[in-house]
């Protein structure tokens, strides 16, 4: 069996979310320096090399450092995620065996945290960055994952979603393999990753080792034997036994106040999220740390509690807390002003 | 760990009405465990009037029909961790709870209640397709938002779904200066009841367009608008009839579903009917010690009869606490295919027991009864009954046998 590296795409996302105001507008290149400037709206950022792994953005900056902008193609594919309960009926992934293009269709995934997807199905976008879900997908979602998977009930139904692999084509449209690629030659101290077919997230420890030998076999720098390159996860209350989470509670009282039920995440891990160096501000960018509004409730009973923590925690106003991206404002203004009731009076019997 | 005679998880409606009439059946050894700063559960936020007419003979707001069990339960000493979360329900009736004040709790109860209400059904569980914005708000969080945190959720609103709070929250934000475009409800029928058709709805011109639904969300940052489609009555939607509104915000007001997963942790069994525990005619699930009542066990459509059932549950936990265990109930009790959220599941035949249900579709001059075997328990006869209306009939244990299951018929 091929030891596949398992996490979750989830808290990978999180880096994303918090990256609105850094996108890449131009790359100059200073030959006396031997650097590049990479230019964004929050500043100019001076390096000696640049490794592009932007995405769906790739082609962009691989014009923007020399290489050709190959031309690339969005092809979408949407999902069911459904309830952890459904994950009990569900102990590995169930495939199609593979078309007669080598690609799987619409499969059911049980994924690290005990949910089910259901999906992609995958088809051709002309729009950039289409991520809606449409009627005619989930139907085709439900009809073909039904049969990859049987309990895939209506009651397990979270959320749905879309996810885009931009893949290089040919001028037929026919899609090109990934490429990796470096020219020390035409444009030196760079390395280019465009097109990266999926499975991504699987593949990107490899390509990353391959995109550093590029770079170790121009700089050959020293190897530091002293790095420790494990970095001990932090445990979710969610996953420690009773006893673990009875310390974690002493060590930290707020580790006993449940904000997510159906995640079961504490106010302690969602401050920390907040205020971890890579910190997140949004609700969506929460979720994406530490999976509250994540479960079958979907922030019914935390969201409120959410917005308000970011608030408190943040310094800012309810008008500035966003859901997910720069315009996605929650609120539009207090609903009475003066004095509203608020937590600390509602509900009392001698209010 | 530390014993108490009988947990009670939720300091709700039922929470509250099963602790204090517990009490007074001389159970001393009671706790509730409450999530919320405060007990009262979804009152808190239920600012509008119409509570009590049955329980009460008066209308009163959520929060002052609360007031009146939290400040009875305060006379009656009855204590109440608030801030506190329960984390697990064992079948041996082990209750794991955390706060931030006690840290992490274990209780070993005599009797457990479960009084944990319900929750919203949300746009991922009816997978409307379109984009992810924000602005899309079930009609309960909009309800916190506005009325328990004073943040107005937006100024131009479509509402999804004609249940009772869907159709609160349509008066509410026009009260508070918003545009309520309309509320669209699949079904043919309105799915809450009819006063709040009037009350909330046709006193404030806000349409009601039945066999409509959402069939698109747009925008990418800010909700920006839905699509709106007719149905037809085979719930598939009418190709050439779809409308785009422009909105910033959608309600929805979808459904309520039993907040049952300490419930199944616990070990009890589900009854399919109201996706509720199975529960017999004392309120007890399939677990002994185990009692559920209110929301947690079936949606009802008047929170007076959450607290009677609460009420009419303390009488079994506390026969159970005295005794040790209650008579087994061997008769199922089943409906027919005009009757839906049938409960209890099981009973005695030995004693009174009220029987709760509603009806599939709205029926007019319909004929119910209560049949066991060949014996006709009981018999009414309705003009009209809807989907949105809960029905209750008390059967007297001296009308019952004990040897022949329940049959709830509707005919029409």
């Amino acid at each position: 069996m091929v030891p596949v590296p398992l996490t979750s795409p989830f808290s990978l996302r999180t880096i994303l979310t918090n990256g609105i105001d850094r996108k890449v507008t131009a790359i100059e290149r200073y030959v006396a320096n031997n650097c590049y400037l990479v230019h964004t709206p929050a500043g100019a950022f001076r390096t000696k090399w640049v490794i592009n792994c932007a995405g769906a953005f790739a082609s962009d900056i691989s014009e923007m450092h020399g290489y050709p902008n190959y031309p690339v193609r969005d092809f979408k594919g949407e999902y069911f995620v459904l309830d952890k309960k459904a994950g009990a009926f569900l102990k590995t992934p169930v495939y199609h065996a593979p078309n007669d293009r080598g690609g799987f269709s619409t499969h059911a995934t049980p994924t690290v945290d005990g949910n089910v997807l259901v999906g992609p199905d995958s088809y051709i976008t002309e729009e950039w960055e289409d991520y809606k879900c449409t009627k005619d997908h989930l139907d085709g979602l439900i009809r073909d994952g039904s049969k990859m998977f049987e309990q895939m009930r209506r009651e397990f139904s979270i959320r749905n979603f879309a996810g885009i692999r931009w893949k290089r084509v040919d001028e037929e449209g026919n899609v090109l393999d990934s490429k990796l690629e470096s020219d020390q030659q035409h444009n030196p101290n760079t390395v280019n990753l465009v097109g990266i077919e999926s499975p991504g997230v699987t593949c990107a420890l490899p390509l990353a080792r391959r995109a550093v030998a590029r770079l170790v076999a121009v700089e050959k720098p020293e190897v530091n034997e002293k790095f420790d390159p494990v970095r001990p996860a932090l445990k979710r209350f969610y996953d420690m036994t009773r006893e673990e989470q009875a310390e974690a509670i002493a060590a930290d009282p707020e580790y006993g106040e449940i904000v997510c039920r159906c995640e079961t995440v504490t106010r302690a891990e969602i401050r920390r999220a907040i205020h971890n160096p890579l910190g997140v501000h949004t609700v969506t960018g929460i979720k994406n740390r530490t999976r509250a509004t994540m479960g079958r409730c979907q922030g019914g009973y935390c969201e409120t509690r959410i917005t308000e923590m970011i608030e408190q925690e943040l310094g800012i106003k309810p008008t500035e807390v966003r859901y997910s991206h720069a315009d996605s404002y929650m609120f539009t203004g207090p609903v009475r002003s003066g004095n509203a009731q608020d937590e600390t009076t509602e509900g009392s019997v001698n209010a | 760990m530390k014993h108490v005679d009988a947990v009670i998880i939720g300091g709700g409606p039922a929470g509250l009405a099963a602790a204090i009439e517990l009490r007074k059946k001389g159970i001393d050894d009671i706790l509730i465990l409450e999530r919320e700063k405060k007990p009262s559960g979804i009152l808190r936020q239920c600012i509008h009037d119409g509570f009590g007419l049955t329980r009460f003979g008066e209308t009163l707001s959520g929060p002052k029909y609360a007031a009146r069990f939290v400040r009875e339960a305060e006379a009656l000493q009855i204590p109440c961790l608030t801030d506190t979360t329960v984390l697990e329900v064992t079948p041996d009736r082990h209750v794991y709870a955390s706060s931030s004040e006690h840290g992490m709790m274990e209780f070993e109860a005599g009797a457990i209640v479960l009084a944990m209400g319900c929750r919203e059904r949300t746009r991922g569980a009816i997978r409307i397709p379109g984009t992810r914005p924000a602005g899309v708000y079930t009609a309960g969080v909009a309800q916190a938002y506005i009325n328990l945190k004073n943040k107005m959720v937006g100024r131009k609103v479509v509402i999804l779904g004609s249940g009772d709070i869907g159709m609160i929250m349509a008066r509410r934000m026009t009260l508070e200066g918003a545009e309520v475009l309309g509320v669209f409800e699949v079904q043919p029928y309105a799915s809450g009841l009819p006063r709040n058709v009037e009350q909330c709805l046709n006193d404030y011109n806000i349409p009601l367009s039945l066999s409509h639904t959402v069939t698109d969300i747009r925008g990418t940052d800010r909700l920006e608008s839905v699509v709106i489609s007719a149905f037809d009555e085979h719930m598939q939607p009418i190709p050439g009839t779809e409308k785009e509104y422009e909105c910033d915000t959608l309600i929805l007001s979808v459904g309520l579903i039993p907040e049952n997963e300490l419930t199944w942790m616990a070990g009890a069994e589900k009854d399919p009917g109201t996706s509720g525990a199975a529960v017999d005619e004392n309120y007890q699930t399939t677990v002994p010690g185990i009692f559920a009542a209110g929301n947690v066990l079936h949606v009802h459509d008047l929170l007076d009869f959450v607290s009677l059932e609460a009420e009419a549950l303390a009488d079994g936990a506390a026969r159970f606490l005295k005794e040790g265990s209650l008579p087994a109930c061997n008769l199922a009790v089943r409906g027919n295919e005009l009757v839906s959220g049938l409960t209890p599941s099981r009973i005695s035949g030995e004693d009174d027991v009220t029987v709760s249900f509603r009806v599939r579709r709205p029926l007019r001059n319909c004929t119910i009864e209560l049949v066991q075997g060949d014996t006709v328990v009981k018999r009414r006869r309705m003009p009209k009954a809807l989907p949105a209306e809960m029905i209750q009939i008390k059967l007297k244990a001296s009308d019952l046998s004990q040897t022949d299951d329940l049959e709830v018929k509707v005919t029409c």
